[in-house]
């Protein structure tokens, strides 16, 4: 389980995270929701801590992060992070190099399945196929919890629906997926907890199958209750 | 261990291609200069002895032999030298900062790895340290060829053989980058080095607090520098000569210590706390 | 593995070619040369405890050269000490220094690096010097700083007095330090500065060390010489600054030129007339300052003049031809005497006609050759002084294994070691 508590974060003068408390789940898919800029990758920055906080914690699995926490969770942010002069096969090998938990067979089969040569150069794949290659890279780790910041912005409607298939494949079962997006559409039907943001912090903070069944709203609809009230 | 071991040969191959490129254009750059200092000084043999009808004793006493000293000298051969220091300088800060340009973010990746965040200092750290040395061991190969290919084109006669040794001595360049003795070697490279370290917690800085960091820096890195000169400077500039030559060498070799252990804890505590993507 | 080729490579060339560098020269042969002094005839016991110093060019033209001493083992060269002895003594003068700095660390810890400050003797080590201001010129400020180390007890004193008028020099630095009446000598050399020029000026302040204050100021009395219109270009203290014991008497050496040298010295044919020297003693004890004179020879070879403060003599030589003659003047009865050496072989005149090097030390004077540039060797002759006699001729001899082009030897001094 993925705990955050309290974090607060200023960016100069603004503060922008004012108190995100969530817990997030192993085996669930957990959305984290809000308007642009309102921080979410913030948040995913400050749990995986490529950036510091004002105060709060993040606890994985009941312990702080460490170095050895990079080989149970990883993060899939928005921009490519391979060196743009790599194939996709050094990539892979520099994945191998610094992980134990990289699983080759499983890159491979992403691959496959991604449509992708292992000889292609990063700089030279189209946005579509760059997100895939990250995607990759991330989901060929054994990792107990993976975090992806808005797996689906500009990307075409293809990859996204080859994107939106791994979600229900083998590849994320078991595994712990914080996720955020501002448009929903795509993987309503996926996601098992909801965080809404707004103004530094969490709105309201649900288990989707729960309000569908008690109050009959659809996540969309809490949104609406939340966000334009 | 491992893990930096692996950085440093992922830094390396990043820039190998470029490295090796710059070692080249320098060996034909001095190249050239053996050919053209030879050539000047032979013509000039071509005019006094044959147009003048100077007797080549005298010839010999008046403007004296060709050697490598007028090669070392000459612009073919310091040039690449001053193109390779700064490309190194620039190498300094472009190995961190080319991790946050652009839209591929290294930077991520290199947070994330499952491995001390010094690592990642150090393996940078020790890559430039390994190009600047290889820049010196290709200078010292390039002398000695340089100096047999001058054997083939100047006579005995004409000539005077200068060993590496003595050609240190008789350039500015070559003394301060291949000094005589060993211990001069050490202790301008561990300067030069401690000066690098400084630099890359400045960079730190910068890269943690951006605009402030870069303010916070400049002080730190002013700081550093004094710290780490201050026998020196004390001696020199304010005149204090209380201390004997023996005690100025140790009294730097502690500061110079002091001042890199706290640059270090000082990356280490940026690097694991407050750098940010 | 393939992918660490490169680097491993890198990494083998870098220890490779950076090792052999440094540590080749460790294995290789010595190509610096040996040099020892070979007698040829005469009393060899003269040379056991002589040392030579000067300079070894390898390649005279472009530099490359460095300090050196030739003493009976083994011939030391300055670039080739160990780094740390290297930082430690500059050049061969201040073995002398480096040696008290062994011996009383603390009390030359700070202390200027030139013997002339010092004086020494059984009981104590003194040290004087005059403070300036940032730019080594004289203020109203200025003082004179005393330090004196009691050798027995380890007791140190120090302190300063004012230097007297001082707003009305320019320039002014110690020159030397004796002891004398139970008072400190402090010797200086510099110059006045009036309105319109300025003017050397030496002076001899007797301190007295339990009262802290100047006893006395005397001035040379630079008057004793009769100028016949030529001007005073410098005065110099002969007492040699690479020696700290104590002496008797003082040599000051006056230059003088032409006053119409000076002006003519941007025009093409001038007449150069050459210098003449005055020398004037001052008796350490009583304070009395003499004209040595006597000798026209000491006013045209004074230039050349040794200071013995063992014997109180002053020494000098003249060459015409094949003949030469030596002079000692002895500094207490204020006599000059001259000695006839018996014909100079063409080789011995040669030797005198390159230049040479004169010592002196228990009255027998040591002739060496000054430059060996090419062929040339470096001759040594030794004549007494009070007989005349050639009592040793030898030459400094080199070996080498590689011999150098453009190879210079410059020699500057002979010391003989306790």
């Amino acid at each position: 389980m993925i705990e955050v508590k309290g974090l607060t974060k200023k960016f100069g003068r603004k503060k922008v995270l004012k108190g995100i408390s969530f817990t997030a789940n192993k085996g669930e898919i957990t959305c984290i929701i809000g308007i642009n800029g309102v921080g979410k990758t913030t948040i995913l920055n400050a749990i995986m801590n490529l950036t510091p906080v004002n105060s709060g914690e993040v606890l994985i699995d009941g312990e702080k992060i460490s170095k050895t926490s990079y080989e149970k969770i990883t993060f899939i942010p928005d921009t490519m992070t391979m060196l743009p002069g790599f194939r996709i096969e050094q990539a892979m090998q520099f994945m191998q190099d610094f992980y134990q938990t990289w699983n080759q067979k499983r890159a491979d089969e992403l691959l496959g399945f991604f449509k992708l040569e292992k000889t292609d150069k990063i700089s030279a794949l189209s946005k579509g196929n760059t997100a895939k290659v990250n995607l990759l890279l991330g989901l060929a780790l054994d990792v107990d919890y993976l975090l992806m910041d808005e797996p689906f912005s500009g990307i075409d409607i293809f990859s996204r629906e080859q994107i939106t298939a791994v979600f229900t494949s083998h590849l994320i079962e078991n595994r712990g997926v914080i996720i955020t997006t501002h448009e929903i559409n795509d993987i309503e039907h996926l996601i098992d907890k909801v965080v809404l943001i707004d103004e530094g912090i969490v709105l309201r903070e649900f288990n989707a199958e729960q309000v569908r069944e008690e109050e009959g709203k659809s996540v969309v609809d809490v949104m609406r209750e939340v966000f334009q009230p | 261990m491992k893990n930096y071991l692996k950085l440093v040969n992922f830094e390396f191959n990043r820039c190998a291609k470029l490295y090796f490129v710059l070692i080249g254009l320098t060996a034909v750059s001095q190249l050239i200069a053996v050919f053209v200092e030879s050539r000047r000084y032979l013509s000039q043999v071509n005019v006094a002895l044959y147009q003048d009808k100077i007797p080549k004793a005298q010839f010999l006493s008046e403007t004296g032999e060709m050697s490598m000293f007028w090669i070392v000298n000459n612009a073919w051969f310091s040039l690449p030298i001053i193109i390779c220091i700064t490309a190194m300088l620039f190498y300094s800060f472009f190995i961190w900062y080319i991790e946050w340009m652009g839209k591929n973010s290294f930077i991520y990746r290199l947070l994330m790895l499952p491995t001390a965040r010094m690592n990642i200092f150090w393996s940078k750290l020790t890559t430039i340290a390994l190009m600047i040395f290889g820049l010196i061991a290709a200078q010292l190969a390039l002398l000695l060829i340089e100096g047999q290919l001058l054997e083939w084109l100047v006579t005995n006669e004409f000539r005077v053989d200068l060993s590496i040794q003595q050609l240190s001595e008789s350039s500015y360049y070559l003394a301060i980058l291949i000094p005589k003795s060993f211990i001069a070697f050490i202790m301008h490279y561990g300067a030069g080095f401690g000066m690098l370290l400084i630099v890359f917690t400045v960079i730190l800085l910068e890269r943690s607090f951006r605009f402030k960091g870069m303010l916070l820096g400049l002080v730190f890195g002013t700081v550093a520098f004094l710290l780490f000169f201050l026998p020196t400077i004390a001696s020199e500039v304010v005149g204090f000569k209380g201390l004997y030559p023996e005690e100025l060498l140790i009294a730097e070799l502690v500061l110079g210590l002091m001042v890199i252990g706290l640059s270090s804890w000082t990356s280490h505590y940026l690097l694991n706390k407050k750098v940010t993507v | 593995m393939k992918r660490y080729k490169k680097i491993i490579a890198l990494v083998v060339v870098v220890v490779f070619s950076i090792g052999i560098y440094y540590i080749q020269p460790l294995f290789g042969p010595n190509k610096k040369p040996e040099f020892s002094v070979v007698a040829k005839s005469g009393d060899k016991s003269l040379t056991e405890n002589m040392s030579i110093t000067g300079y070894y060019y390898e390649n005279s033209q472009l530099g490359i050269g460095t300090e050196m001493k030739i003493t009976p083992g083994k011939t030391i060269y300055q670039s080739e000490k160990s780094y740390l002895d290297q930082l430690k003594s500059f050049g061969n003068i201040n073995e002398k220094i480096s040696q008290l700095q062994e011996d009383y660390r603390g009390f030359m810890r700070g202390k200027n690096s030139d013997l002339a400050n010092f004086y020494e003797d059984e009981m104590i080590l003194a040290y004087a010097e005059i403070t300036t201001d940032d730019f080594s010129t004289i203020s109203k400020d200025s003082k004179i700083t005393i330090d004196v180390l009691n050798k027995q007890t380890n007791e140190e004193s120090s302190f300063s007095v004012n230097l007297p008028k001082a707003d009305e020099y320019g320039y002014m630095y110690v020159e030397d330090v004796q002891v004398a009446n139970n008072q400190l000598i402090v010797i200086t050399n510099g110059y006045r500065v009036n309105s319109s020029n300025s003017q050397d000026e030496q002076h001899l302040y007797s301190i007295s060390i339990p009262k802290e204050k100047i006893e006395k100021d005397e001035k040379i009395q630079l008057d004793l010489i009769d100028s016949k219109g030529k001007q005073i270009q410098y005065v110099e203290l002969m007492n040699a600054s690479t020696s700290i014991t104590p002496a008797n008497f003082l040599v000051y050496r006056v230059e003088l030129n032409d006053d119409s040298t000076n002006m003519d010295m941007y025009e093409e044919n001038q007449v150069m007339t050459l210098p003449v020297y005055e020398l004037i003693g001052v008796n350490v004890e009583t304070g009395e300052q003499f004209l040595i004179s006597g000798s026209e020879e000491l006013n045209r070879h004074g230039i050349a003049a040794i200071l013995s403060t063992e014997s109180d003599n002053l020494y000098f030589y003249k060459k015409d031809g094949a003949n030469l003659s030596l002079y000692e003047y002895d500094l207490n009865q204020k006599e000059l005497t001259e000695v006839k050496v018996g014909e100079l072989s063409a080789a011995q005149q040669a030797m005198f006609n390159e230049g040479v090097i004169v010592q002196v030390r228990e009255d027998i004077m040591y002739f060496v050759t000054a430059y060996k540039i090419g062929d040339n060797e470096l001759q040594m002759l030794a004549f007494d002084s009070n007989s005349g006699e050639l009592v040793f001729e030898g030459i400094i001899e080199e070996k080498t294994d590689y011999p150098a082009k453009r190879e210079e030897v410059h020699i500057e001094n002979i010391l003989f070691e306790q």
